[in-house]
């Protein structure tokens, strides 16, 4: 009788308990760390509020140009018979694992003043990236995109693509087809990335200070802003941390595992 | 215009040779057991599988033919109803009907138009702001038949469309088929497995058996001279193999008497309802009297179908009277006679 | 046997989740195993949390340390001042303090987690770095203000306080959002080499290290500020013998020659 819902065994039950707490604790330490009766005066000094403000538009342009063009290539990946394909999701992915400090390091040998690029870009248009906003959200692009393309890909993949099939047989060229068809059924995914790649572009620190740089109102977002004030009022660092964390658990979890869902 | 199909195509193991004609305002249906390559044939005939070899064209116009000219699905101009129909989920039921005119740049407000006429037309029409999933199997199945249609298709493909219905709904979608069919001028080819699909809906039918055509032809071509075991047993009628020898036709050790005179590699149509089964030897006049043993009884409705072995196998159709009268029982033995004028002998 | 497999797997996250919040307390002064407890010289290893900017000095040193004494093994934890006084705060171990600044040695004192009366044993300056040219021709701090993005240290940690006093000295004033912030006095110079940071301030030392990839551009005495290092061994020492050891051996001769190497200015 399926009466009983089979559980797995009680010990595989204690060690999953034992790494939710390993989880849950520093969590729970940060909790009780925090100095409730001055979160709000913290979070509203001019600092704080520049750096909320600064990483609300950075991230969320982040997010957007993950979904602009990582859209395309993860069309790509998904349909297309391109050589090398395990090579090129390789270097796609890779900002994933990348320690973000070292993506850091490589824009800014690419983008710097004195790097080719980057000087022709300054010569030419009079566009700086380092220490600039602009590059604060190129910097959280390059680490946050990954993880849009990969939620992409794989609901493109898991899609069932016999609708495409029908929308070609009906005369839709394959750019309607992608529009009108592969878009608004991966639709919760592209959703479920976007809000994945907005959370890590929040939280992005590595890769932001090390290319953009760590300039008030420019480029001190709030990871930055943290690791500033951990320096001096560690108050303010905790209460700026709490917004992150709340802000990305509820992702985290509005998204139920959505991007997982995929393939 | 017709369709005119001569392709080769290779599919990992699989390998599909068809040869077929399909007329314009007929329906020619495709029948063959599941794995025979009906669906691969459709596949190919409008797009999704390029074809290795051969040419498959609607009356002058060339939509596959190796190496020079493959036409993308989308220009085929092909309407297909598919086997789960496959209508966009997030699309209501008119906006799925409108999308292939919208594909082909006609305006919102003229496809909205005429995928609302069409739905009309096929019954639809106070379904037409619902989703695929609040819409019934029947509802469903006339809805991705009005969304092959509004692209007003020079050829339409129907891959199993009665399949995923329950047997009621199966009854009267199959009539209102046959009338949309009847209205459609160019050629209708219908993938089925279901022989009562066919017998109802086509004029022309073609079996497919393990990649091959193995026959092809009007509706009373087939029925009346099967060519296969497949076939024989899609009718339900016995199909022997023999060799003619006047008015004779010789099987393994036994012959089988026939009214016409036949020669060469024959072969032996005899219907179960023209066999006459006997407890002792029976002094009629049918020349074919074979002593043989009741393989097995199925209770058909009004009838009673009997398989027997003995020289060779044939099933027999009785009442259940006669079951009664006679006293058959599964492993008994029996007479078995058939009068020479109801065999039909034909070459094979 | 199978069935055993679960539970043990189970047990082997327990402990090690165990051993680690163990080694904590235990701390890293806990004598080497294995080490010659007869030999009459010291044992044990020392952790020494020092500013960022006696890196390669204090690596040096402790070289030497080692050289003389071999069944010592002393290890660094270099970091902002403000962060390292932070973390021993918050009960980390470590055997010695060797801040950038006094006030950061005397959040210890205060907190009475030094033993003994701290001393300064060496002392640093201020230097302005620029590019290598100094393409900006930047002669004075004033001419910081409007050159484009300047790199200092965190306001909070010694070499940004020692900067704010000196422009302050120099009555200059530097747009805050024409600074980037380094979360120490490494940070601050790489945005300078590495970085399109136009200068920095930094210390003689750090610029010396970098070597031909800044130019350094010396502050005037009237402005500049000297940074004091105090060192100071950790009441919470378990080796407090080898911490003393390591903590004159700085102050000694041998110590200060290194430091001198190095570029900074003897404590007297």
């Amino acid at each position: 009788m399926s009466r009983v819902r089979r559980r797995p065994p009680a010990p595989v039950v204690a060690a999953a308990g034992v790494t939710i707490l390993f989880f849950a604790i520093p969590l729970v330490g940060i909790l009780q760390r925090a100095n409730w009766s001055t979160v709000w005066s913290d979070l509203t000094t001019s600092g704080a509020r520049d750096a909320l403000r600064l990483s609300l538009i950075s991230s969320v342009l982040a997010a957007g140009l993950s979904i602009a063009f990582g859209t395309p290539l993860a069309w790509v990946l998904a349909r297309s018979a391109v050589p090398a394909k395990p090579l090129l999701r390789g270097l796609v992915l890779l900002p994933m694992v990348l320690p973000p400090v070292v993506g850091g390091v490589a824009l800014l040998a690419a983008f710097s003043l004195r790097s080719p690029i980057g000087g022709w870009l300054h010569d030419a248009f009079g566009l700086q990236l380092t220490f600039a906003t602009s590059g604060a959200v190129m910097a959280e692009t390059f680490v946050a995109m990954p993880f849009y393309v990969i939620t992409v890909e794989g609901a493109m993949r898991g899609m069932d693509q016999r609708y495409e099939d029908a929308a070609a047989s009906l005369g839709a060229r394959r750019l309607t087809v992608f529009r009108r068809v592969t878009l608004p059924t991966i639709a919760p995914s592209v959703v479920a990335g976007g809000m994945l790649a907005w959370a890590r572009a929040l939280g992005e620190f590595g890769a932001t200070i090390t290319f953009a740089g760590n300039v008030m109102g420019r480029t001190r977002t709030l990871p930055l802003a943290v690791y500033l004030e951990l320096e001096s009022n560690q108050d303010a660092a905790v209460a700026l941390s709490l917004v992150l964390l709340a802000v990305s658990l509820l992702v985290l979890v509005s998204l139920r595992g959505r991007w997982l869902s995929s393939s | 215009m017709t369709l005119h199909v001569d392709a080769a195509v290779r599919l990992g193991d699989f390998d599909l040779r068809a040869e077929l004609v399909a007329p314009a305002g007929q329906v020619t249906a495709v029948l063959g057991p599941s794995g025979a390559g009906k669906t691969t044939l459709l596949r190919a005939i409008w797009g999704s599988v390029p074809i290795d070899a051969g040419t498959i064209r609607t009356g002058d116009r060339v939509l596959d033919s190796p190496p020079g000219t493959f036409v993308v699905p989308e220009e085929r101009r092909v309407g297909v109803v598919f086997q789960d129909y496959l209508l966009f989920p997030h699309l209501t039921a008119l906006e799925n009907v409108a999308f292939g005119p919208r594909a082909r740049g006609w305006s919102a407000r003229d496809a909205r138009a005429a995928a609302a006429a069409l739905l009309e037309r096929v019954g639809v029409g106070s379904q037409a702001g619902l989703k695929p999933r609040s819409l019934s199997g029947g509802q469903a199945q006339r809805v991705a038949l009005a969304r092959a249609l509004a692209t007003e298709p020079d050829l339409l493909l129907l891959d199993e469309p009665l399949a995923a219905l329950d047997v009621g709904t199966r009854v009267e979608v199959r009539r209102d088929l046959r009338r949309y069919l009847a209205d459609f001028a160019g050629p209708a080819i219908l993938v089925t497995h279901d022989p009562v699909d066919a017998l109802a809906l086509a004029d022309r039918v073609v079996i497919i058996e393990a990649g091959r055509v193995t026959q092809e032809g009007t509706l009373g071509d087939v029925t009346s001279r099967p060519r296969t075991p497949y076939v024989a047993e899609l009718l339900g009628v016995n199909l022997l193999v023999g060799s003619g020898v006047g008015h004779a036709v010789e099987l393994d050790g036994v012959s089988v008497a026939t009214a016409q005179p036949v020669e060469g590699p024959t072969l032996v149509l005899i219907r179960p309802s023209s066999v006459a089964l006997h407890l002792h030897q029976p002094d009629s006049s049918a020349r074919n009297q074979w002593s043989m043993s009741i393989g097995e009884l199925n209770l058909l409705g009004e009838r009673v179908r009997v398989r027997l072995v003995g020289p060779f196998e044939l099933v027999a159709e009785v009442t259940p009277d006669a079951v009664a009268a006679l006293g058959l029982v599964e492993g008994g033995s029996v007479w078995a006679s058939v009068k020479a004028t109801d065999v039909t002998a034909y070459r094979a | 046997m199978r069935a055993r497999t679960e539970p043990v797997a189970a047990l082997l996250v327990l402990v090690m989740l165990i051993a680690a919040s163990c080694s904590d307390s235990a701390g890293p002064s806990s004598p080497e195993a294995g080490s010659k407890g007869e030999a009459p010289g010291l044992s044990g290893s020392v952790v020494v949390s020092a500013a960022a900017s006696l890196t390669d000095a204090f690596a040096d040193v402790g070289e030497d340390f080692s050289e003389i004494h071999p069944d010592v093994k002393v290890m660094f934890n270099f970091d902002s001042s403000t962060t390292l006084s932070t973390q021993i705060l918050e009960g980390a171990p470590a055997d010695l303090f060797a801040p950038a600044d006094e006030a950061n040695m005397r959040k210890l004192t205060d907190a009475n987690l030094i033993s003994g009366e701290p001393k300064v044993f060496t002392r640093n300056e201020l230097v302005i770095v620029t590019k290598p040219g100094n393409p900006e021709g930047i002669e004075t701090l004033a001419d910081l203000a409007g050159a484009g993005v300047i790199s200092l240290c965190g306001e909070k940690v010694p070499c940004g306080k020692y900067a704010a006093e000196a422009l302050a000295k120099a009555g200059v004033t530097i747009d805050e959002s024409s600074i980037t912030r380094g979360q120490d006095v490494g940070a601050t110079l790489t945005a300078v080499t590495d970085g399109d940071a136009v200068a920095g301030i930094v210390y003689v030392t750090d610029a010396a290290k970098a070597g031909d990839k800044v130019e350094a551009v010396s502050l005037p005495e009237d402005v500049n500020v000297i940074a004091t290092y105090p060192i100071g061994v950790l009441s919470g020492s378990t080796n407090i013998e080898v911490a003393r050891a390591f903590m004159d051996h700085v102050l000694g001769g041998e110590g200060q020659e290194v430091l001198a190497d190095f570029g900074f200015v003897p404590a007297s």
